[in-house]
């Protein structure tokens, strides 16, 4: 039997629309759907090769109980009964004997809601709030820095804007515009930047590689690696001093100028020239060109979130958006429906996770060391080393492949060795599997699921169904099922707010009245509107009030939150935790190490697929040719870089795209399919951190290259 | 009779793969054999660096010195202009690979050469080919030559295009768009 069925891929936060070809319950043929507003047919290389997902030969098929010692490679295989059984009696000799707060829960990023969705319920309802996760290296700790800032998390408005600074991204590495954003295309997802400059718009990339995107640009500017927040601060400086921000705007609705001005009069474009690598010159130009061009707008990216000083840099783009009006405004930096912060909901919870009926008694374990971003592993780690606040004493993983894909393979490895219970809920046998859990289960794939996704768009908030396309393969179970069979077992399954998926569905979609019924007669809905401006229509408070969503109903650009928390409340620079510059690093690791998107994968994921190792087969390094040849390195050898922590081995590209003193690394291999030798997170180190959000160097630790 | 031919823009191509994938999709080739594939050239020396990427497949030449020396006649030119094989007449001599002057074709098992035919099936059934459909950056373009309605005719009639190898007087069908050198 033939059928067609409509769907949403899960391989990356895009989350394509997808027409899988299905004959007796095998894929055929993956096309990009020409009906969803996203990608209007078009597709990724990920997303057409993930029929290779459904029947890998990697996939778990069973229940896995550990024999042996942790990572010797002895399973037995189990029933999901014996295997929730398992599960239920630990946890509970764990939640009598140290408390139920002892339980750590890990998941990976939630490409798909049921990532972030899943077992929230059964934590809440056991006693655990200790989210263990993935928060401090990615969108959380930008978030972290623009909420009490503005109250929202912005989305690029590309479509008629005149200057588009891409800093800290490449969207034509990751294949993403924005951060979840659906704009209108009619010419595939990735056009809306490409569309703007034939309209006129101007591309700057700030990145100190010349990526994909920086390629396409007008100007691209090689930064320093971590050092962003320098040219933040100077471009402040330029634009209050040259008197080019806007007035009006500033005085009706931001606090802090006077603070704001004063402050910055020390981070002079020749300071910040000494810092960064961008002459002083540049640094004037772009500011003017920033605060002169209207609209503009600025997109920062992960790579922010790979340095220590991630939280302040970001709070300093803040304040340049703020203070040159180009907030809410068409072309600008734009509250949409649905992002973080919109004051209309359309799901029934949060960015960490559907809305629990009760919330677990203790708080998270890291509240106090890191009130902003508590769920960031290094805090747990730190709690599992030290026994302080407490010793946690087990970990359900889902989704997630924390071993490899944190920084400090041998410290996240040797604290996890010591707790005594790690579940494992995933479709492969991850390194993090192999080497640490004692029981695995095996999760259906998004090709086997329900789930839903939103995006926030122009016209309001689209909400897409994920629906199964084929049958889920041997025994795995979707989280539905599994959090239901755990709930009935620790006796709370009757107050849960949903048992079915049907439930389940009508329950997270409440706010914007829809459930699977509805999504599967219309598999793409739009609901709400949008309005630019929303702080002067009272749009942006849950009070209905004018004004921003913050303690002083303006833009802080002096933050009062950050300032009760003890933290600088004027955005300000750190050199990065490792520096070139500090006589004692730079002299034996003189490398600056930075990560590598590859469009072919995401992060850890995929490189057992067949059809995308054959477009990217081996990991990579690239080494600009001065630095290569001072080391006797020539192209394709294979290499080995090492940190103060370990070491890695990379094949060799020569190039003059990577700016001297720098070196680029393929992030993302180290699963045993692919090579083990080259898990990029055995070189960066966790301990030194970001204060507020625990970030660890990811794209600015030091390193060296030499032969192997 | 249409007279296929495609436009491919580089300015616009960031070598995301999606159009390889797609095309070893649609036409399941083996490991390690595309009949799609990007020239990717970088030069220049920091920071003035310069990226080029260049999709090439197949050109359907209006003069295919393929056809002309294909010795079992396996190698035809359609009348809408796609070059084609019969697979079953192929007896995989090499005769094709050694005229073409673009390298685009491929020996997957013994005894038959593969190659881009365009899609012929979905072309027929009114859609485009998949690395057409699939692109995110819309880097291609494929219409009919003869309807001077067609976005293909406007697009060359009002850009400036060029093709590789015209040197050669196969006159292919893929025309590449370029606003700066």
């Amino acid at each position: 039997m033939k059928k067609i069925v409509p769907t949403i891929c899960g391989g990356c936060h895009n989350n394509c629309g997808m027409l899988v070809h299905v004959e007796d319950d095998q894929i055929v043929f993956i096309e990009g759907n020409p009906e969803h507003p996203f990608n209007r047919g078009t597709l990724c290389p990920k997303g057409l090769s993930m029929g290779q997902l459904v029947d890998s030969p990697d996939r778990l098929k069973r229940p896995l109980k550990r024999l042996g010692k942790r990572g010797s490679g002895k399973w037995q295989e189990i029933s999901w009964d014996e295997a929730l059984d398992l599960i239920t009696e630990k946890l509970t000799e764990i939640k009598e004997k140290y408390g139920p707060e002892t339980l750590l829960f890990g998941t990976g990023a939630p490409m798909m809601n049921s990532v972030r969705n899943a077992f929230k319920e059964f934590y809440a309802q056991y006693g655990t709030a200790n989210l263990w996760a993935i928060n401090h290296l990615c969108f959380v700790p930008r978030v972290a820095a623009l909420l009490p800032t503005y109250g929202f998390r912005d989305e690029e408005d590309y479509d008629g804007t005149s200057l588009i600074i891409i800093w800290g991204a490449n969207p034509f590495g990751s294949l993403r515009s924005g951060s979840y954003m659906a704009y209108d295309n009619r010419k595939g997802y990735l056009s809306p930047i490409l569309d703007a400059k034939e309209k006129g718009a101007k591309l700057v990339v700030i990145d100190p590689v010349c990526t994909q995107t920086a390629a396409k640009a007008d100007l691209w500017i090689p930064i320093r690696p971590g050092t962003d927040g320098a040219l933040a601060l100077a471009m402040l400086n330029v634009i209050i001093e040259g008197n080019m921000y806007d007035k009006d705007f500033v005085e009706k609705w931001t606090v802090g100028m006077v603070q704001l001005r004063e402050h910055v009069h020390q981070f002079t474009p020749e300071w910040a020239a000494e810092i960064t690598d961008v002459p002083a010159a540049q640094i004037r130009e772009l500011a003017a060109m920033y605060a002169m061009t209207k609209p503009a707008l600025i997109h920062e990216g992960n790579a922010f979130a790979y340095h220590t000083n991630v939280v302040q840099a970001v709070r300093a783009i803040a304040c340049l958006r703020a203070i040159t009006g180009n907030l809410d405004i068409p072309g600008g930096n734009v509250c949409f429906p649905n992002v973080v912060g919109h004051p209309v909901p359309v799901e029934q919870g949060s960015p960490t996770g559907i809305k629990t009926s009760v919330n677990a008694s203790a708080p998270h374990l890291a509240a106090d060391r890191y009130p902003l971003l508590s769920a960031g592993a290094p805090a747990g780690i730190d709690a599992l080393m030290t026994g302080k606040p407490y010793q946690p004493r087990a970990l359900m993983i889902f989704h997630s492949n924390p071993l490899i894909s944190d920084a400090n393979y041998n410290r996240i490895k040797e604290a996890l060795n010591k707790l005594d219970f790690i579940v494992d809920f995933d479709i492969f046998l991850t390194r993090t599997a192999e080497e640490v859990a004692d029981l695995v289960l095996p999760d259906t794939c998004f090709l086997e699921t329900f789930d839903y996704r939103t995006y926030p768009s122009a016209e309001g908030t689209i909400i897409a169904l994920r629906q199964p396309v084929v049958s889920p393969r041997h025994e795995a179970r979707s989280f539905y099922e599994v959090e239901q069979e755990l709930a009935k077992r620790f006796g709370f399954a009757d107050t849960y707010p949903w048992h079915t998926v049907e439930e389940f569905f009508a329950y997270a979609l409440a706010p914007s009245k829809l459930d699977l019924p509805t999504l599967k007669a219309k598999p793409v809905c739009l609901v709400g509107k949008h309005e630019y401006r929303k702080y002067e229509k009272g749009m942006l408070r849950p009070d209905g009030q004018a004004g921003f969503n913050t303690p002083s109903g303006k833009v802080e650009l002096y933050s009062s939150a950050f300032e009760k928390l003890g933290y600088e409340a004027l955005p300000t620079y750190h050199e990065p935790a490792e520096s070139p510059r500090n006589p004692e690093h730079g002299k034996q690791y003189p490398l600056t190490g930075v990560n590598r998107r590859s469009v072919n994968y995401v992060h850890f994921k995929y490189r057992n697929l067949p059809y995308l190792r054959e477009m990217e087969p081996e990991p990579h390094a690239y080494l600009h040719t001065n630095d290569a040849k001072t080391r006797s390195l020539t192209d394709g050898e294979w290499v080995r870089i090492s940190s103060p922590l370990g070491h890695i081995k990379m094949k060799l590209k020569i190039t003059e795209r990577v700016k001297p003193g720098v070196i680029l690394i393929d992030g993302g291999w180290g699963n045993s399919w692919d090579f083990k030798t080259a898990n990029y997170n055995v070189l960066v180190d966790d301990v030194k951190r970001d204060p507020i959000s625990q970030t660890s160097a990811l794209s600015s630790f030091l390193c060296e290259v030499s032969r192997l | 009779m249409a007279r296929y031919v495609m436009i491919i823009d580089t300015d616009r191509c960031i070598g995301c793969n999606a159009c390889i994938v797609a095309c070893k999709l649609k036409n399941a080739t083996p490991p390690g054999i595309s009949w799609c594939k990007v020239i990717r050239q970088e030069s220049g020396t920091f920071p003035k660096v310069t990226v080029a990427n260049t999709p090439i497949q197949c050109m359907h030449c209006q003069n295919p010195p393929c056809v002309e020396n294909c010795p079992t006649g396996s190698r035809v030119k359609t009348a809408d202009g796609i070059v084609t094989t019969d697979q079953d007449k192929c007896t995989g001599c090499e005769e094709c690979i050694q005229a073409c002057p673009y390298d685009v074709q491929s020996v997957s098992e013994p005894g038959v050469v593969g190659k881009c035919d365009f899609c012929l099936d979905f072309v027929r059934d009114g859609k485009k080919p998949a690395c057409v459909r699939v692109c995110p950056l819309h880097v291609r373009e494929f219409g009919d030559l003869d309807d001077p309605d067609d976005i293909i005719s406007k697009l060359i009639k009002e850009r400036s295009i060029f093709r590789l190898h015209t040197e050669k007087g196969t006159e292919p069908s893929v025309y590449y768009l370029r606003d700066k050198d």
